[in-house]
């Protein structure tokens, strides 16, 4: 009832290529966030899928139906703008309603789904209220409304959040991911927030420069990432990269190191950089521990620290520390790490480990 | 701490306030002053204050109410049609005008134009023996109707002063239309709303505001309107396009009834100063609450 398909969908505009050939599946009821650094195309993908732009060329098929050159109406899909796009001269009832009114439907049908949307979204005591008279988050959950009345196929969310303030925004991530649990639509979620990715997503589509990177779910991409740049853009703070060398799949050598690592399930390739997770690095003594540095700098975070290392190599690294543990700046440390946590790219920044 | 403000206001305003006062207050009291005295250029300095005698005198005389008349439709009918043509053509030429702004230099020519050359042109124009538009009617249709004629004078005008004044409307429209934000039109086309349904739920709601302003602006002018229609026919055969302005006009500097005239002007202004309250009443009512 709500599945998507995209195939080889591009998009140029003035001969600039946007989106670049993107193949994807969503499944019905799935709740799938495109995410992505500023500019990589994950908007114009999304409005791409709405109708709101022309496809250049590639197919949407929607619930096997081709709606590649459909008017956005006709494709079943409702859209929460960024902005809201609420209408400012109609009242929160007129705004949800206008739709359904578009249609023809019966007064009493209309009248049946608006309460209902606005019980759902607890929006009764301020129906007759124009928009301009709500805070952000009643606007926000109004733009909802007026997609769900029209019970569509699939619902667009075009960085929801990101006009709300911080406090705001994590009530209305878990209001939309209640939201997604009683309505069981299909949802497409534009951000850039990472952390609304992990939080919400069943499948996240992790976009760079137009191109689809890697889709998978929350914990792949954060465990096996298949590149480089999903690596270091998913998880906070960024994945630790080190020059390393190794091609004989199975064991690599940090660059500067003395001791081979072994990697557990061996890998395929010629290794150029080793990555580790800040979490999965220890502090020890520099006695016999595979990387050893300075302390630079520590941020104090309550539970946890934040603690950048200077290795003797020169490279910066930073790793997790616990709150109350916290080193002193300048001291000599060592680093361990355990050989299941790391992660190696080739040279052009291919993922090279197999798992098992 | 509000005081200090206060006083602060007080001293920043008082040079605009003088200013107005001199420029505008002036001015006022004289002709308050003067349209209840027996006066003429003779005693100019000296009026004898002789009651309401020339108000009497104007709301008796049938060229005033006919000045009013034609003054009146006037105004309605060229902001009718100016606020009616402006937000077509805004609406039908904002794609072509967002491509090439450079056009709405182009459209904008006639408002360039001052009204009473606007006048002299037209007197060229369509005057009857030399004037080109009758002479290419008389051409291909062999007659042309008397533009300047008594029973066509007003059509005339209005066309004239339409032609004038769309621009302005069309720039406040294109400006205004050009500001709806566009993700409210893309929200209406996923809900499934186009074309006229789009701009009559809409956009025109969205322009409604714009739409009283400029029926408004355009309404007062039309109402003073003086020079173009001096220009290019005077107060017409009867006073078949005699203005109120007009009318305050001669009675002033021709008939040298000042006191007359000056009643007439006060009228004009309390009825300018009602609608200008007007307009602003209406559009504060639509703001929401």
């Amino acid at each position: 009832m709500g599945s998507i398909q995209l195939k080889d969908l591009r998009k140029s505009f003035d001969g600039l290529e946007i989106i670049k050939g993107v193949n994807l599946e969503i499944k019905d009821g799935e709740f799938m966030v495109f995410v992505g650094p500023s500019g990589c195309g994950k908007s114009t993908l999304l409005r791409l899928i709405a109708g709101l732009e022309e496809v250049t060329s590639g197919t949407i098929i929607s619930d096997d139906r081709d709606v590649t050159r459909l008017q956005p109406f006709d494709r079943h899909m409702a859209m929460v703008f960024q902005s809201y796009a609420l209408y400012p001269h109609m009242t929160v009832r007129q705004n949800i309603e206008f739709a359904l009114k578009t249609i023809k439907l019966p007064k009493a049908e209309i009248a049946r789904k608006t309460a209902e949307a606005a019980r759902i979204l607890k929006l009764e005591p301020y129906l007759d209220r124009k928009p301009a008279a709500l805070s952000g988050g009643q606007r926000q959950r109004v733009a909802i409304g007026r997609a769900i009345v029209r019970e569509p196929s699939a619902f667009l969310f075009d960085e929801p959040l990101s006009n709300l303030d911080a406090a705001l925004r994590t009530e209305t991530r878990i209001e939309i991911a209640r939201l997604h649990e009683t309505l069981s639509g299909t949802i497409i979620y534009v951000t850039h927030d990472q952390v609304e990715a992990m939080t919400l997503a069943d499948r996240i589509a992790v976009l760079s420069d137009g191109q689809l990177m890697q889709c998978d779910t929350p914990q792949m991409l954060y465990e096996r990432p298949v590149n480089r740049f999903v690596a270091q853009f998913i998880g906070s703070p960024k994945m630790n990269l080190l020059p390393a060398s190794g091609e004989d799949g199975k064991t690599v050598m940090l660059a500067g190191g003395s001791k081979a690592i072994t990697v557990e399930g061996g890998y395929t390739g010629k290794v150029a950089e080793l990555g580790l997770r800040s979490e999965h690095l220890r502090l020890g003594s520099s006695m016999d521990a595979p990387l050893t540095g300075t302390v630079s700098h520590v941020e104090y975070l309550g539970a946890d620290a934040s603690i950048f290392v200077t290795l003797t190599s020169g490279e910066a690294l930073n790793l997790r520390g616990v709150g109350r543990e916290l080193p002193e700046v300048g001291a000599e440390v060592g680093l361990l790490f355990e050989p299941s946590d790391i992660h190696l790219f080739d040279a052009d920044g291919l993922a090279l480990r197999e798992y098992a | 701490m509000a005081n200090e403000s206060l006083k602060e206001n007080r001293i920043l305003a008082t040079p605009v306030v003088v200013f107005l006062l001199a420029m505008l207050g002036f001015p006022a009291v004289l002709d308050l002053i003067y349209s209840v005295s027996t006066v003429s250029f003779e005693n100019l300095r000296d009026p004898t204050i002789s009651g309401f005698g020339n108000y009497r005198e104007v709301l008796g005389d049938p060229y005033f109410w006919s000045a009013v008349s034609f003054s009146t439709r006037f105004g309605l009918l060229t902001a009718a049609l100016e606020t009616a043509l402006g937000l077509f053509l805004a609406v039908f030429l904002a794609p072509l005008i967002h491509r090439r702004f450079w056009l709405m230099a182009i459209f904008m020519m006639p408002m360039i134009i001052a009204p009473s050359m606007m006048g002299l042109m037209y007197r060229l124009v369509l005057h009857e023996f030399v004037g080109p538009l009758p002479y290419y009617l008389f051409e291909f249709f062999g007659e042309s109707p008397a533009f300047l004629s008594p029973q066509l004078a007003f059509r005339t005008l209005v066309v004239i002063e339409t032609l004038q004044w769309t621009p302005f409307t069309l720039l406040l429209f294109y400006t205004a239309y050009s500001s709806i934000p566009n993700d409210i039109r893309e929200a209406a086309k996923v809900d499934g709303t186009r074309g006229l349904r789009l701009f009559t739920h809409i956009e025109l709601p969205a322009l409604l505001p714009t739409l009283v302003v400029a029926f408004g602006i355009r309404f007062i002018d039309g109402f003073r309107v003086f020079d173009n229609i001096y220009v290019l026919i005077g107060s017409g055969a009867g006073g078949s396009s005699t203005s109120l302005s007009i009318y305050i006009y001669t009675a002033f500097f021709k008939s040298a009834d000042i006191g007359k005239a000056l009643a007439a002007s006060v009228l004009l202004f309390v009825v300018a100063f009602g609608l200008l309250w007007l307009v602003g009443w209406l559009l504060k009512k639509r703001r929401p609450a």
